[in-house]
């Protein structure tokens, strides 16, 4: 028997339930990809549990994962960006950055929206905090991405911007695709991805860029909402599989300049992947949530960079400071200049071969062929 | 003594307004809609305090005594407050770096003003109460006591203002409040009780001014230091100042100095961003061959000057700043780089508003470089507007260029961030038949008369850098190539297709509405929906809002009866914040931003409505129809607004051909308004004789306020941007129509017993 509590209730939930019906149905052409590494958990509810990245989700039907990226629909999991990019460009290849990747080539960079971790620096908020179903998307299949980047004569396509590894089936299609036509696959990650997905990337993955966003449990937790641990495996991981590493650390005043822990990240690197893993120390400004800090003062960029280099490791660089003598390369052996940048334009190249032309010594990389 | 304290009641309430908003500026970094909300929070603490001291006085005696202890409550409250809102953000888990969005915005501003300002509205009730058991014959005890606090509020803005403020922190100020009040409370207790020394009495000594005196002797200082090293936890405070205009405040981190303005960074030194700073400058002033006078608005110091001046062909900079604190500031602070811009003799600062030196100069520039970031609220939006355009225009040389930003992206554009450069585009091509835009992360825009800008190529430019020795730490021509590819301009006209954004106008300034919904989008983006829900509305839809707002309150009234009155003063409430808003606004726009000129407006339109209410108040028993004066005040408001759109619509002839005249115009239509909305209140309480005093100076004046919120918030933040002036003003003209309606179709039966 209805009794008015009741037929109320329906009234007023009937409009509610009418909305979210009609954002769950999959647009024209999109939104149909099943995603991998989930498991169904079956009726009568219909969830599935995600095991993508190391926050594990378990969505229930109808819902987004964390990641916003994430769909599960009757209790398929959907990866809402597969070839729905939000963002498309072509980007010199230092932006990323990668100094060590083809110097002066051009990327071909895509992103779909969305991201698993929430930190409150985010450059790319607009596309990286909210879902694919929230952005105006390009429909981009794998092949279209491949030969796009061929006929803009990239060396590279480089999954970035947002996070790929929540466009992953998309990223790893694409990767499997230009691996055939001889097209470096760069991959800029915040590093938060299981084992498992990561292992497979890396067998289609060229070259990586993860931010290492500080060296303690207490910044990932405040800032971000994620964890070290797991990032730091997905370094030692890549660097085990041969991908060709670089390192981003963006250094916030009062948050992770800490001389001492950024000392313990160099000794870390130094330790798990070697002297030849170049790291870049970006000088900070007030971004998205942030606003209401100073900029990171040059002096602690330049400190960060001697610390790394003290402690013994070969590459290390400054970024978003024009003009200081950290954006260049120099031989580890002979210490001579031997690429000199300016912002992201490569004035000098004397890496000739993956060897320095003073001295012979060998530079790490994945240099022009 | 009764009106002593009235006085100082109504001085109370502007002084602990004025510093609380300031205070709450810096909290939240406010733009208009903070700014909205945190004087709406103020004004519905007030109304409610009103409302319930009218309910909760009718059956209690008022006298000194219980108004005593009501002061005493709202002494105590007011430093407190400060305090508490200083230390907002570490009380509640909020790292200070953090921004917080709207909805923050409105539970902090609640929560924090809700006290002192119940406080106030409560202290408003009980003294008419308490006014009216002193002179029971005064027939309008009510408009009395609105008078006195009026006067009381005129008072206290001016002091608090311009002597206060300079000189002493909020907590000097604050407890020099409790001990005013003290010292009142006492001496109305004395007449009170003549003179015997009752245990209230002494305990009220004490509390009130032996305690106030040895906080401000010992304790103010520490107070305010403690607040400001928690607002500032974890960083180098090496300076804190408030000036005029703004917060000022330094944070030294290593060799490094940042200068914040309301709690945000404005300018870093010794090295600036390097990447912003020059390409705002050599983008502009390298596609120039020889620039010579130069014109920086809003900023320029920290950087993008000492850029200029590395051209040898520049003779005069002209630097407008409009708070001389800041210059200041940056000298006490020096670095190489800000001692090489402020010493040099090229540059001249100016020290007055950006639209004002722009209007009056006779110069004729090279270049004009806009350095305000966005038009993030009504007074930096001026700057982006069609009419501020066509004023730059006048003032540069043939093939001169202008030079402003905007936020933008290189990866992709939101609607709201579309909606921005879009309508400041749209203005910008109106006034500039050339512009040239470099998309960016910050887009940079150049707009010229002369067709040479339309030449302009990464090769041009760096030969004249060249030519011209100018040594940067980005400018490359590598670095050229890839900032002014076509295809880059390409992607970044192809988003703004389609976008239906309006220009940004003078009196339409929507700018501000978009960068407001664009900062929400950043830190409350559940709310997206509202504000996309805005940019629907139209004059035609708010009318017919209006028209269904007006049957809503008719069914009311068939039910409740009487509402007639407390909408007719909620409206008038209304009315009365938007013509305020509209006038202040119209003169910035013609004179510009100054802050003494701002506060004579304000004490115009109070003393317009302390006029109107003493008039009423004195003469209201020789009236046979109170009623019929008060439809008649209706109606004069009506035309009065209809009156304000035809000034507006000839201000700018008036400008040009009687600038003085218009000046003395704008005090005197602020005081006119005024007087509508005191005669209305004393008017209103007289006539609404239905219920006790008490309870009915509690419903209207909580009905007028209640009006004042909801005008100023609509007006700020929605009317204003997205209808404009002039719809705006014959939307509350329509209002008001439907108000006066309500009156007549309901009657006397409706109002007075």
């Amino acid at each position: 028997m209805i009794n008015r509590r009741h037929f109320l209730k329906t009234i007023c939930l009937a409009p509610l339930a009418l909305k979210l019906e009609a954002k769950d149905l999959p647009q024209q052409g999109g939104f149909t990809k099943e995603a991998r590494f989930y498991r169904k958990l079956g009726a009568p509810k219909n969830g599935v549990s995600c095991s993508l990245c190391p926050r594990e989700c378990t969505i229930p039907d109808g819902e987004l994962g964390f990641c916003r990226a994430r769909k599960n629909s009757k209790g398929t999991l959907f990866a809402l960006g597969y070839a729905l990019p939000c963002a498309v460009h072509i980007d010199p290849i230092e932006k990323k950055p990668f100094y060590h990747v083809r110097p002066m080539s051009s990327s071909f960079s895509i992103a779909s929206a969305g991201c698993n971790l929430r930190c409150k620096f985010c450059q790319n908020w607009q596309i990286s905090q909210v879902s694919p179903l929230d952005t105006a998307n390009e429909q981009l299949p794998p092949q279209a991405v491949v030969e796009a980047a061929l006929n803009s004569r990239c060396e590279s396509i480089a999954h970035t911007y947002t996070e790929p590894t929540n466009f992953y089936e998309y990223m790893l299609d694409v990767a499997m695709l230009a691996k055939k036509k001889g097209i470096l696959t760069a991959y800029h990650s915040n590093g938060f991805i299981n084992q498992e997905p990561l292992k497979q990337l890396c067998n289609y993955l060229d070259a990586a860029d993860i931010d290492l966003k500080g060296f303690s449990q207490a910044f990932y937790s405040k800032l971000c909402e994620a964890d070290l641990k797991p990032v730091l495996e997905t370094i030692k991981t890549l660097k085990e599989r041969g991908v060709w590493l670089e390192i981003t650390n963006l250094i916030i005043p009062g948050q992770n300049d800490d001389p001492v822990m950024i000392a313990e990240m160099c000794t870390w690197i130094k330790t798990n992947l070697g002297p030849d893993v170049p790291v870049h120390f970006s000088r900070f400004f007030p971004m998205y949530k942030m606003t209401n800090i100073a900029p990171t003062p040059v002096s602690t960029i330049e400190r960060a960079r001697d610390i790394a280099l003290k402690t013994g490791l070969h590459y290390a660089y400054t970024g978003n400071v024009p003009g200081s003598p950290g954006e260049s390369t120099y031989c580890p052996g002979c210490k001579k200049l031997i690429i000199k940048r300016v912002g992201y334009s490569v004035l000098s190249n004397e890496v000739k071969n993956g060897k320095c032309r003073f001295c012979g010594a060998g530079i790490k990389g994945l240099w022009s062929t | 003594m009764l009106v002593v304290v009235l006085l100082v009641l109504g001085l109370g309430g502007i002084v602990a307004q004025t510093l609380l908003l300031r205070e709450m500026l810096i909290l939240f970094s406010g733009n208009e809609l903070s700014l909205c909300l945190v004087i709406s929070a103020w004004v519905v603490s007030e109304a409610l305090g009103a409302f319930i001291a009218g309910v909760w006085a009718e059956r209690r005696i008022v006298d000194a005594k219980l108004y005593t202890w009501a002061t005493l409550l709202f002494s105590a409250a007011f430093p407190v407050t400060i305090y508490a809102t200083r230390v907002f953000k570490p009380l509640v888990g909020i790292p200070a770096e953090i921004a917080v969005g709207i909805t923050t915005v409105l539970y902090a501003s609640f929560s924090l003003l809700l006290p002192t300002g119940f406080l106030h509205g409560f202290l408003f009730s009980l003294a008419c109460a308490l006014y009216a058991r002193k002179e029971p014959k005064a027939h309008s005890p009510a408009g009395k006591v609105y008078f006195y606090e009026t006067l009381g509020t005129i008072a206290g803005g001016i002091v608090v203002s311009y002597l206060c403020i300079p000189h002493l922190h909020a907590f000097q100020i604050g407890f020099g409040l409790c001990l005013l009040n003290g010292i009142c409370c006492i001496l109305l207790l004395a007449r009170s009780h003549a003179g015997k020394a009752t245990p209230t009495y002494v305990l009220t000594v004490a509390l009130f001014v032996i305690l106030p005196a040895l906080a401000l002797i010992r304790g103010a200082d520490a107070l305010h230091t403690v607040s400001v090293e928690k607002v500032f936890a974890g960083r180098n405070l090496v300076y804190y100042e408030n000036s005029f205009y703004q917060n000022i405040a330094v944070i030294k981190t290593e060799d490094q100095y940042t200068f914040f303005t309301n709690g945000l960074p404005a300018v870093t030194t010794p090295v600036p961003d390097i990447v912003s700073v020059e390409e705002f400058v050599h983008f502009s002033l390298a596609v120039l061959p020889y620039p010579e006078k130069i014109l920086f608005l809003g900023g320029g110091a920290g950087g993008a000057i000492h850029e200029a001046l590395k051209y040898p062909s520049v003779k005069q900079i002209d630097y407008v700043e409009l708070d001389p604190a800041m210059l200041e500031a940056i000298r006490r602070f020096q670095t190489p780089l800000t001692q090489s811009e402020l010493t040099d003799s090229r540059v001249h600062p100016h020290y007055l508003d950006g639209r004002q030196f722009i209007r009056a100069t006779d110069s004729r520039y090279d270049a004009v470089l806009l350095s305000v970031a966005s038009p993030s609220n009504l007074q930096q939006n001026r700057f982006f507007t069609q009419e501020s355009f066509a004023l730059v225009r006048r003032i540069l040389m043939n093939g001169g260029i202008f030079v402003l930003t905007l936020p933008g992206s290189l990866a992709y554009y939101s609607p709201e961030l579309k909606a921005i450069n879009e309508s400041v585009l749209r203005s910008l091509r109106a006034v500039f038949p050339y512009q040239h835009v470099v998309p960016g992360d910050t887009n940079i825009f150049l707009a010229s008369s002369s067709a040479e800008l339309s030449k302009v190529t990464p090769e041009m430019i760096h030969e004249r850098l060249k030519a011209a020795h100018v040594t940067t730490n980005l400018i490359t021509y590598a670095h050229l190539v890839d900032r002014f590819q076509q295809r880059k301009r390409d992607w970044f006209f192809s988003t703004l297709d389609n976008v239906a954004a309006l220009s940004n106008l003078d009196f339409r300034p929507s700018g501000v509405f978009y960068e407001i919904a664009y900062e929400n989008l950043m830190l409350a983006p559940s709310l997206k929906p509202l504000f996309v829900w805005a940019q629907k509305v139209t004059f035609p839809k708010a009318v017919s809002f209006v028209f269904l707002l007006f049957f809503v309150i008719l069914l009311l009234g068939k039910r409740w009866g009487r509402v007639s009155l407390p909408f007719a003063i909620a409206t008038t409430g209304l009315a009365g914040m938007a013509i305020e808003l509209t006038l202040i606004f119209g003169f910035q726009v013609v004179y510009g931003y100054v802050f003494y000129e701002i506060a004579l407006l304000i004490t115009a339109f109070m003393a317009g409505i302390a006029a109107g209410s003493i008039f009423v108040a004195g003469r209201l028993r020789e009236w046979r129809s109170a009623y019929s004066l008060f439809l008649s005040t209706e109606v004069s408001l009506i035309l009065f607004t209809l009156v304000l759109t035809a000034v507006f619509s000839l201000l700018d002839s008036l400008v040009l051909s009687r600038p003085l005249t218009l000046h003395f115009l704008f005090l005197l239509l602020l005081f006119a308004s005024g007087i509508f909305i005191g005669m209305e209140f004393p008017l209103a309480t007289g006539l609404y004789q239905s219920a006790s005093l008490e309870r009915r100076v509690g419903i209207l004046y909580a009905a007028d306020l209640t009006g004042g919120c909801v005008g100023g918030l609509l007006t700020g933040f929605l009317l204003f941007p997205l209808l404009g002036l002039f719809s705006t003003l014959l939307l509350v003209a329509f209002l008001k129509t439907c108000s006066l309606t309500f009156l007549l179709l309901q009657g006397k039966r409706g109002i007075i017993i």
